[in-house]
This record gives structure tokens, sequence and C-alpha cells, in this order.
């Protein structure tokens, strides 16, 4: 049974702590703030109607992480609403043009690549989890990671190899 | 020690932030949008069950089993919001919709009194599939191929007296991860 979080916390809340965690995951799998936008507020819209409680502080984030990533999958299959950012727009979020080179080569890259060295890189989860995360294998995960690092190192170039 | 490129993907990265302004819109929306999915719910509820109320007031021997014979109907949900019928004989690929933590491939069943069913609950890879007289629910997990398969429900037609006179199948498939409905007439 889950008992771990007897007192729901209020959507205001947990918006204020993971919104910036859900907009850029959803922004880098929709490449544009618009549809990221509408892409978190669906987020936000299952957790007012999610009735059961969350086992703890870090399956109530993982469950966000997994329902904007779904959001985000269903709207690149069915409707998607605005263009990819263009170059413009994203240079307004980058001061610094080797910060906005390494985003706009993620950008280009397949969106299976994207969300796992996202999650990973970005925001710390390990392959085992991300396979819990996205339903997928941990083999999956890991050549997904190895290809996406791999793809990602040749278009920006990687400092040392590690 | 991370390496260059890493660092550089992580600052790019924490440059999206939602300002306040965009934060407050974001709250203001979907608790409007929240709303009236409530509201909508309840609308359709209420239209279903007047819809209800006026067929069976219309047409009572609807529920006779002897005139529900050839009235077993399955509908796939169209990418156009509508319903596909699905003929006997016909397969169907299936869309997909995100609804309470899981992927969900949505099939819909009208199935007359005088109809059973030999299970209820079926699985392919980890999707989960319930058949009820009401409608089907297919949890769908994963998309990987790996796990696809197919599993079948029985849809058997009795006379008063308990005896055979139809047999259908409803085939649900997973192909590439996608999901297939496939109805069948068993001699």
């Amino acid at each position: 049974m889950d008992t771990g979080d007897k007192a729901p916390e209020s959507v205001e809340a947990v918006f204020a702590r993971y919104g910036n965690m859900l907009y850029r995951t959803a922004f880098v799998m929709m490449k544009n703030q618009y549809d990221a936008e509408d892409a978190v507020q669906d987020t936000l819209i299952k957790y007012m109607e999610r009735r059961k409680a969350f086992e703890g502080e870090e399956h109530r984030k993982a469950w966000l992480l997994r329902v904007t990533i779904n959001g985000c999958k269903n709207r690149l299959r069915f409707y998607r609403n605005h263009p990819d950012v263009s170059m413009e727009e994203l240079s307004s979020y980058y001061e610094k043009h080797e910060d906005m080179e390494v985003m706009e080569q993620l950008l280009q890259l397949p969106g299976k690549y994207r969300e796992v060295l996202m999650l990973h890189y970005v925001e710390g989860y390990q392959s085992s989890e991300i396979a819990g995360l996205l339903k997928i294998t941990e083999a999956a995960v890991r050549k997904r990671l190895e290809r996406g690092r791999r793809q990602l190192k040749e278009k920006v170039g990687g400092g040392t190899d590690g | 020690m991370a390496e260059q490129w890493e660092e550089r993907l992580r600052n790019a990265a924490e440059k999206f932030t939602l300002s306040e302004a965009d934060r407050a819109r974001i709250l203001a929306k979907s608790d409007a949008k929240q709303k009236r999915i409530v509201c909508g719910r309840r609308r359709l509820k209420l239209a279903a069950a007047f819809c209800l109320i006026v067929a069976l007031t219309l047409f009572p021997w609807g529920i006779n089993p002897e005139n529900s014979f050839e009235g077993i109907y399955v509908y796939a949900a169209a990418e156009d919001g509508g319903w596909n019928r699905l003929e006997v004989g016909e397969k169907q690929r299936l869309i997909r919709t995100y609804k309470s933590g899981a992927e969900e491939c949505i099939l819909y069943l009208e199935l007359p009194e005088g109809y059973l069913f030999e299970k209820e609950y079926g699985a392919i890879g980890e999707d989960y599939i319930h058949i009820t007289r009401g409608g089907i629910y297919w949890a769908h997990y994963d998309g990987n191929p790996k796990l696809d398969g197919k599993v079948s429900f029985r849809l058997l037609y009795t006379d008063e007296n308990g005896s055979r006179i139809d047999t259908l199948e409803l085939i649900m498939s997973r192909e590439e991860g996608e999901c297939y409905a496939e109805l069948r007439r068993i001699q």
C-alpha cells in the first residue's frame, strides 16, 4: 500500500520545486517554449487529478518527469502546435555562444537520445533509474546514452575522453 | 571528473527557466483547464445517462438477445477523435493516449445480452488488458518491440438454453510496439 506521503502537497509547492526541471525537459523534447509550457500544464493537471499518494519525494519527482516526457511524446505524435525554436530565439537564452552551440546540437539529435542525455547529464539519473522512468530496459538506456553521447561529442568536441 | 561537454550541456539546459510571470500564467491555465475538464466530465456523464434512458424507452426490444445477435460492436479510436467500427475480419491499429500514469490503447466494446467472454484478463509483455461488458482497458507500458505478442478473447453468443450459436474472437496484438485489434468469426 502507498502510505509514504500522507499529506498531499499543493500543486503550487510542487511547481515551485520542480517547475524548471519539467520545463527544461519539455523544452528539449518539444524544441519550443509554447509546446513545452503546454506539456508542463498537462502534467500539473494530472498531478491535481492524481488520487494516490506518492511513496516519497523521489517517487513524486520521477512521476512528474515521466508524465511530462510521455505527454511530450504524445504531443509530438499527435498534436504538436508550434515550430522548432529558431536560432534567434535560442540565442536569447545564452550569453556565451559555446553554451548555445551544445544546446543547438542536442536539439538536433533524435528524441530518444535527447531524453536520456537530459535525464542522465542534467537531472543526474542513473541508467537503472532512467530505465524505470522510461519503461525500457537498462541495456537500451545504456545504448542510447552511448550513441547520443558519441553523436553529441562528435558535433561539439568532447574535452578529455573518459 | 566531468568532461567539458557534459558541463556545457548542464549549463546550457539550466538556462531554460521559468520567470515568475510564466509560472503564474502556467498555474492559472492549468487550474482553469482542470476545472473545464471536471465540468466536461459531469456533462458527458449526464448526456450518457440521458441517451441510455431515451434508448431504453424508445427501443426496449434492443435488450432482447434475439435482436442483438449482430449487435456486437468494437470501436477503435480514430486519429481525428472519432471512432472506427471494427468489422469482422478487419484489423485496425489503435491510437494511444496518456492516462493516469500509463499509456492506454483506446478501444471500446458494446456487448449485448447473450454474449459471454471466456476470460477477463490478458497480458502482452508488460501490457495489461482487462475486458468488461462496458469496455476494454489496455494499459500500454512499453514500446519495446521485443515485448510484442498477442492475446485473444473469445466472445460467445448463447441462446436461452445456454447453447453456443456464434463465436467471435477479438485478437489484441502488439507489433513493433504498436497496438492492434482484430475481430474474427470462428465457425
